[in-house]
Parts: C-alpha cells; structure tokens; sequence
C-alpha cells in the first residue's frame, strides 16, 4: 500500500462488485428456481427485493458516470464505500461543500432514474451491457 | 443526455432549490427562456427531492449484512421457537424473514415473521417492527391479514400472523388476464379493508399487488406490511400529508394496477 489514501480510494468500487455480483447471482438463482420457491413465496407480504434494488442501483450509476464522473464516484465512494464526507472530499481532492452538493444531486438525480427504469419494467438491463 | 446538458440542468436545478418554492416557477420560466425540455428536466428532479433525503443515505454495507442473511436459513428450519416449530421458508423481505411455522399449543399454521438478526440491536427498527404488528392488530377484518401474537424467542423478534395458502395479486396477474368482474372483487375487498383501518386510524403505506393475498376461495386478505398507527408514526415520516390517502401512489394502487392489467 504505497499511498495512504490508495485503500479508500478502491474500497467503494470493491465493495460495489461484490455486493452487486453477488445481488445479481442472487436474483438469477430465485428467477431459475422458481418452482421451488412455490407460490407462497410472498405468503405474508413483504417488502421488495433489496438484491434487485442493488443490481438497479448499479446500473444507475454506470448511466450516471457517463454524463457526470465525478458524481458516480461520489456515490460509488459513500455508498458503497462507506466513506465520510470528509474522506470522499479528499479521495477525490475537491472540497466538502462540492461532495455534499454532488451527493445530493446526485440522489435525486439516481432515484429519478430508478423510477422511470422500475416503470419501463424489467428492461433496466438491456440499456446497458458494457461496464 | 449529453454531459453539457446535464450540467445545465444541474446548475438550474440547484438555483432553483435556493428559491422559495413559490418563486420556483417564475424563476424557472425566466432561467429556462422557453426551452421546454429543458424546464421538464430541471422539475422532474424538483419532484425527488424530499424522497431523496433518505435514499441510499445507509451504506451499502450494513445492507450487504441483511442481504448475506437472506440465504435461506437453513439452521431454522426443524427448530422451535417459543411455542413455534419452524417448517419452512415463505421468503425475505426489507426487515425479516417470512417462515411458515406450527403453533404447537393451537395445532395450527401461522406465519411467522422474524426480524432480521443485524436488526434487533436498533431500537428504532425493533419500534417499528412492532409497531406495525400492533397496528394490524387493531383491525379485525375479514381482509386484514389476522395478527396472532408478537414475542421474543432466544433474542428474536417475531411476529406470528395468520397463514394465507393461495397468491398475492402480483402472482395472479402475471398468470393470466384478470377479467373485470375479479378486478372489481378485489378492489371492493381491499376498499372495505383500507376503509376499516382508516376508521381505526391505522395507515396503509405500502398498498401494492404483492401485499395482496388472494384465497382460493375468493377473499383478498391485506397484508401488515407498511401498516402504522395514524398519528405517531406520522409525525416521524416526511412528505406524510401524502401518505394519510392510503391509495395515494396511483402506481402502487391495487385498483389501479387491476385496472392496468384488466
């Protein structure tokens, strides 16, 4: 670890490939065994699916990062990262007024794709294949 | 959308949150000078803001935890619980796990609801794990899923709830086409339902196709799910003068979504 930031830097997007591989594994797996999950799966009605939510998260994000990097990381680094405002400003050496603005933005701006993905349902995936 | 045209958009948008949400619209007719889809955009993201407070505010680790758990718990399966022997697995959601169990003292079925290990440390989940029990509890409805009990077992907290074997609506939807006459079955019983909670002051937040439960014998029972008492729980939500209309998100709404599909 040549550089004391280096760490924090990738822990975000590590963190994101494994909880986003493993979501997406997940959703595959409920989706082929279906028929032994049976139709009482949602007996007693529970909320939606967080490992579907994280796969569309995902997804988000890679559409954020081609229009506006630096919020993509923004969020890559506190979400997934876990980062503090303070540590994300100085992993990305920009202030923390400018992270605060970015990550707010950057919410309304993912959550408003998450809905509009969640009602042309389903076709999330197909948007994008690279990344 | 090109990044210059985000960046524009970025820049209005944040103008106009510094304003008074009175002076929104003449500042955006003003900033935008005719430039409709511009203008489109800038609002759209106005309409997220206060949704967007608590969005992924939580990292996404202490998630991953709850999402690990999600396997199915193969440990539970065969154990006893309380007075509850665990028979199988009926799925995960945000807060628990759903098993299908025996009341051994009543011989009957029940769901049971758990609320998920990592979460039982926060005070605030557990209130509202139980509180939702004890909203439902409140009603007795012939289409409100029946609570039987909520308890603590080993250091878990469950909550024992009627068994309902058939299908929510989201099933029955995706299976085929649900003429008019079952669409308007349905909406009857989930209004009746909806109309005896909000006599008893008690919201529905989360209204949808999978929170329905349809018996082979035609009742619809309403899930607990999202359910709280009117006035305490609201005074800790946001954006909450919307969620007192338990139909309110037209999306979500069961009459709605029948609509859609018949």
């Amino acid at each position: 670890m040549a550089e004391p930031g280096s760490f924090l830097r990738h822990l975000g997007a590590v963190v994101r490939r494994i909880l986003v591989d493993f979501a997406r594994t997940k959703r595959f797996a409920k989706r082929g065994g279906a028929a032994v999950q049976v139709s009482l799966a949602e007996a007693v009605v529970i909320p939606q699916e967080r490992d579907a939510d994280l796969v569309a998260l995902d997804e988000a994000l890679a559409a954020l990062s081609e229009i506006d990097e630096r919020k993509s990381r923004v969020v890559e680094l506190r979400f997934f990262g876990g980062l503090s405002v303070e540590e994300t400003a100085e992993v990305l050496k920009i202030s923390p007024e400018t992270v605060m603005r970015d990550w707010k933005v950057a919410k309304v701006w993912l959550l408003h794709e998450l809905s509009s993905r969640a009602a042309t349902s389903g076709s999330g995936k197909e948007k994008r294949d690279e990344a | 959308m090109k990044p210059e045209r985000w960046q524009q958009v970025e820049q209005l948008y944040l103008a106009a949150l510094e304003r008074d949400p009175a002076q929104r619209t003449a500042f955006l007719d003003q900033a935008c000078a005719g430039d409709l889809a511009l203008r489109r955009q800038v609002e759209t993201l106005l309409q997220y803001e206060t949704r967007a407070e608590d969005f992924i505010e939580a990292p996404a680790l202490e998630v991953a935890a709850a999402l690990l758990t999600d396997e199915p718990h193969a440990s539970l399966l065969g154990r006893e619980l309380g007075h509850y022997r665990i028979q199988s697995r009926l799925g995960a959601g945000g807060m628990g796990e759903v098993y299908l169990a025996e009341d051994r003292r009543l011989g009957r079925k029940v769901a049971l609801k758990l609320l998920l290990k990592e979460f039982t440390q926060d005070p605030e989940r557990v209130r509202r794990f139980e509180q939702e029990a004890r909203a439902a509890s409140a009603l007795n409805h012939p289409n409100i899923i029946t609570v039987y009990e909520i308890g603590q077992a080993d250091g878990v907290h469950f909550i024992a709830t009627e068994y309902v074997a058939g299908q929510t609506l989201r099933q029955r939807m995706r299976a085929t086409r649900l003429e008019l006459i079952e669409v308007l079955e349905v909406a009857t019983q989930v209004a009746t339902a909806l109309a005896a909670a909000h006599e008893a002051r008690i919201v529905h937040r989360d209204i949808k196709p999978e929170n329905l439960m349809l018996r082979p014998d035609g009742y619809v029972k309403v899930g607990t799910t999202g359910m709280s008492m009117g006035k305490e729980d609201l005074s800790q939500h946001k954006g909450t003068k919307d969620q007192r209309r338990p139909l309110k998100k037209s999306g979500d709404s069961p009459i709605c979504s029948g609509g859609r599909v018949a």
